[in-house]
């Protein structure tokens, strides 16, 4: 089910009394993007290069803990409002494997990875995939994600990854 | 990979829901459309997180009904071609063993393990092991994704660990 109707809303904004003028242009630019994906075309993604398509290379990315923290709350709300039914399959199981592979300690030590890591200047996957997986040495970053080699130089990236492991749960 | 999307939706409404409630009613339809829904384009919509504009609903000519569109923040997930994941392997067998990875589900073909990692089925559950190296169901795996194919509700993947530092994650 594709739940993105920016071209309807688009035409249809334009009949609201006051749509802001910011978001009908934003609104407009999806609108030609979505002609190409109706047409079928596929994108071609590639995550060691950086190339996410059009919907997700500036999109703000999550590490796994942070999944798990997020979710924990919305998880609560919801088991209180409607038990614990209510949670989907999907829900669940992706629940499951952010607790299973969520590798700091609390609430503060992903905020201080967050920090961290956003210090580097990386872009928003090398940045969360260096927290996700959590390498020791800097061969290890860089073979499990290859455009890190471009953006940042050994030493850098071993004080990072240094930092980084400081916050690990034990 | 997670991400943190900002997506919008339609959600058609019976005029008996016209009223003061209406908007919590709307928001409870959205949840219910969306979470655990999953597109090509976007991969899975695991939670939506809050609703950041709701327009004002327009009555459709002929059937009474009223479109309203909605924005809303909703944490995504969708895997992408060449990422590197963490999962937990769910059946092996001589073909290879599938993965899990949250929503997603990985197959590691033998012709992707590396060479010295060999099938064995005796013993009470089928595994592939090597000197240092033990796959079995439930063992935590590192491995590459290598190639997607997204269904109507599902999302499938080819995933690899004949590379290095990928395979099982030692704790």
């Amino acid at each position: 089910m594709d739940v993105d109707y920016s071209a309807e809303f688009a035409s249809d904004g334009s009949l609201l009394p006051a749509p802001s003028a910011s978001a009908a242009a934003e609104d407009a630019v999806p609108a030609t993007q979505q002609k190409k994906f109706r047409r079928g075309r596929v994108e071609d993604t590639d995550a060691a290069v950086l190339q996410l398509g059009e919907d997700f290379n500036s999109a703000e990315c999550l590490f796994v803990t942070e999944v798990q923290l997020l979710l924990r709350d919305v998880r609560q709300k919801k088991i209180q409002q409607m038990g614990e039914k209510s949670l989907g399959g999907v829900f669940q199981k992706v629940y499951a494997h952010a607790e299973q592979f969520s590798r700091f300690k609390d609430d503060h030590g992903a905020q201080e990875v967050r920090r961290t890591v956003n210090r580097a200047q990386l872009a928003p996957f090398e940045a969360a995939q260096l927290a996700n997986l959590c390498c020791e040495d800097p061969d290890e970053a860089k073979s499990l994600i290859p455009s890190l080699a471009m953006h940042i130089d050994d030493e850098r990236l071993q004080t990072l990854l240094t930092e980084i492991q400081s916050f690990k749960k034990s | 990979m997670y991400f943190l999307k900002e997506l919008s939706h339609t959600v058609q409404l019976h005029p008996m829901y016209f009223g003061p409630r209406m908007h919590e009613y709307v928001e409870m339809r959205l949840r219910a459309e969306v979470e655990g829904s999953c597109s090509g384009r976007y991969g899975y919509v695991v939670a939506v997180l809050h609703l950041s504009k709701m327009s004002r609903g327009r009555v459709l000519p002929n059937i009474g009904l009223a479109d309203l569109h909605a924005r809303y923040t909703a944490v995504v997930f969708k895997p992408f071609k060449g990422e590197v994941v963490d999962g937990i392997v769910t059946t092996v067998n001589k073909m290879g063993f599938f993965a899990d990875v949250g929503p997603l589900q990985v197959f590691v073909s033998t012709h992707l393990i590396p060479a010295d990692l060999n099938y064995d089925p005796n013993g009470d559950q089928p595994c592939y092991t090597s000197e240092d190296q033990l796959i079995q169901k439930g063992s935590l795996i590192r491995l590459k994704i290598v190639g997607t194919r997204m269904d109507a509700t599902e999302i499938f993947a080819i995933g690899t660990i004949k590379e290095d530092y990928l395979g099982v994650i030692s704790q």
